[in-house]
């Protein structure tokens, strides 16, 4: 039963959800035709029920297009290859007629020139090749690197030593990475986790030497980075790796809200970055952890967007909006 | 089902598998779907990014309505997608249409259940802000029961919870403190 209406509690949630069977329905309508504190309470729920899924649709929505933009990555960046692929031909076209036009007459062109065009072969006539002639060159789509720049491309068709010449389908993600969303993505975001289990004498939070002199305020400014020992049913799966490392969390930057932190070590702050693959989780502990505790954290997904970090006793829930529990599978 | 058409049984495995919680299929349907929809949208006048905001709107629709067992296959999904997303987008184009021109339309039948209906997409709105402010755990308890609707037990082997009475007891807390938030942040706006 609620406070104010005579509906149990679960009729109600179910009421909302739309998983009673007809027969209840009808009688919890029947019931609330009659009584408005019942109505007031049907309506509490469902309001309730509407904005936690609208939350849940937006999560998703976000999941969705994180994976979307994940497969479109390599699309646009040959698109954005093939602009500038057709950007050098049109400036190299008009940079070969203003050439051309400087020469003089038709009469006046030296053979040398017809010849750079169809066979640019010895080295000394290609140190006479005209600037066009690398823009047209340096333009061919196939040089992935001119992305970039047209230089590479020009660099790489005349100096076939060059490594990523003849691997032109090499672009990455990371390749593309100037784009401003790419940096967002890079630099990661601030989260804060909540403490489900502590208990005061947990052997794996005991304080190592290291740890109390940094408790003491002799903190090291070096992160102590040791990649987390993930468990089987983890997040990182097959498809993720996933780093975890400790810094004391008297290095809180202002940025992350330091001082709106509650510091009774119910809450954890962690800064997450995704790059490529890898989740990199920071934790900024009050007292930091031993090594062997850091190695045996794991991290398993707890909703679509919320991940538990197991430390030592410690069970942390996050909420990571910005990645990596979002990308996972949630059953 | 040896005599259906080549199609179902795709169809069924991708709805099986979006069942199962695996985003993966909504991908692959995003790419499957995604010309008509731009299609569609850009013959409406709207951009690229409008169809792939529609299309990613109808793809969760779908993802709710499968795993609250509401859909039902009646046709090829890929229909169904489209259609969705055409009323996603004419909804759009009417709400638009009404901002600018004050004019009234009636906008097409939507996706959203009965209840959702009932409820003004400001309030409910104002509750999506308020859970998000209550934050964890109790964020994460609530959209397992009312988005994943996933049982007690479930949600207590989710999230390391000792028993179903434990986040039944956790999930009271958290409704009281949610509904506590909405009325503050209501009673802001009057």
């Amino acid at each position: 039963m609620t406070d104010s209406a005579h509906i149990a509690e679960e009729t109600l949630e179910r009421y909302a959800l739309g998983t009673l069977g007809d027969e209840e329905r009808r009688s919890v309508d029947e019931h609330a035709a009659g009584c408005a504190p019942c109505r007031e309470a049907l309506r509490r729920e469902a309001l309730l029920a509407a904005g936690v899924r609208m939350a849940g649709r937006a999560d998703l929505k976000r999941s969705l297009g994180r994976r979307i933009a994940a497969l479109d990555r390599p699309r646009r960046a040959w698109r954005a290859l093939a602009v500038a692929a057709s950007l050098a031909i049109v400036i190299g076209g008009g940079l070969y007629v203003a050439w051309l036009e400087e020469r003089g007459p038709a009469g006046a062109v030296p053979a040398p020139v017809a010849g750079n065009v169809t066979a640019p072969t010895g080295s000394a006539r290609r140190d006479e090749a005209p600037q066009s002639e690398r823009s047209i060159t340096a333009s061919a789509p196939s040089h992935g690197t001119n992305v970039s720049g047209g230089r590479p491309a020009v660099k790489s068709a005349h100096q076939p030593e060059d490594a990523e010449f003849g691997k032109p389908r090499e672009i990455t993600a990371d390749k593309v990475r100037p784009l401003a969303s790419a940096h967002n993505e890079e630099s990661g975001y601030w989260t804060e986790g909540v403490v489900e289990e502590a208990p005061s004498n947990a052997p794996g939070l005991e304080e190592s030497g290291a740890a109390r002199a940094q408790s003491a305020g002799a903190f090291k400014k070096e992160a102590l980075e040791l990649k987390g020992n993930v468990s089987k049913d983890d997040i990182a799966g097959e498809r993720q790796g996933f780093l975890l490392r400790q810094q004391p969390a008297g290095l809180l930057p202002a940025e992350a809200g330091a001082k709106q932190r509650q510091h009774d070590g119910a809450r954890v702050p962690a800064h997450v970055e995704q790059r490529g693959a890898t989740t990199t989780m920071t934790l900024y502990l009050d007292t930091l952890v031993d090594e062997g505790v850091l190695r045996d954290a794991s991290v398993r997904q707890a909703g679509r967007d919320s991940v538990i970090v197991e430390i030592g006793k410690r069970k942390i829930l996050y909420r990571l909006p910005g990645g990596a529990a979002g990308q996972q599978q949630n059953k | 089902m040896a005599n259906s058409p080549p199609f179902a049984s795709r169809d069924a495995a991708l709805l099986d598998r979006i069942l199962k919680g695996e985003e993966e299929a909504l991908v692959e349907l995003y790419s499957e779907n995604r010309r008509p929809v731009e299609a569609l949208v850009t013959r409406g006048g709207g951009r690229r990014e409008d169809a792939e905001d529609v299309l990613q709107e109808a793809l969760v629709a779908l993802w709710e309505n499968v795993r609250t067992g509401r859909f039902r296959l009646s046709a090829r999904l890929g229909t169904y997608i489209y259609a969705t997303a055409r009323n996603i987008w004419l909804r759009r184009r009417a709400r638009t249409q009404r901002e600018i021109t004050g004019e009234e339309i009636d906008p097409p039948d939507g996706e959203a259940s009965p209840l959702d209906a009932a409820i003004g997409e400001e309030e409910a709105q104002i509750v999506r802000e308020a859970l998000d402010e209550l934050g964890e755990p109790c964020r994460t308890i609530l959209l397992l029961v009312y988005w994943e609707e996933e049982s007690m037990d479930s949600i207590a082997a989710r999230l390391g919870m000792a028993n179903a009475d434990t986040v039944k007891s956790r999930k009271y807390q958290c409704k009281k403190a949610l509904a506590a938030l909405v009325k503050l942040r209501m009673s802001r706006n009057d």
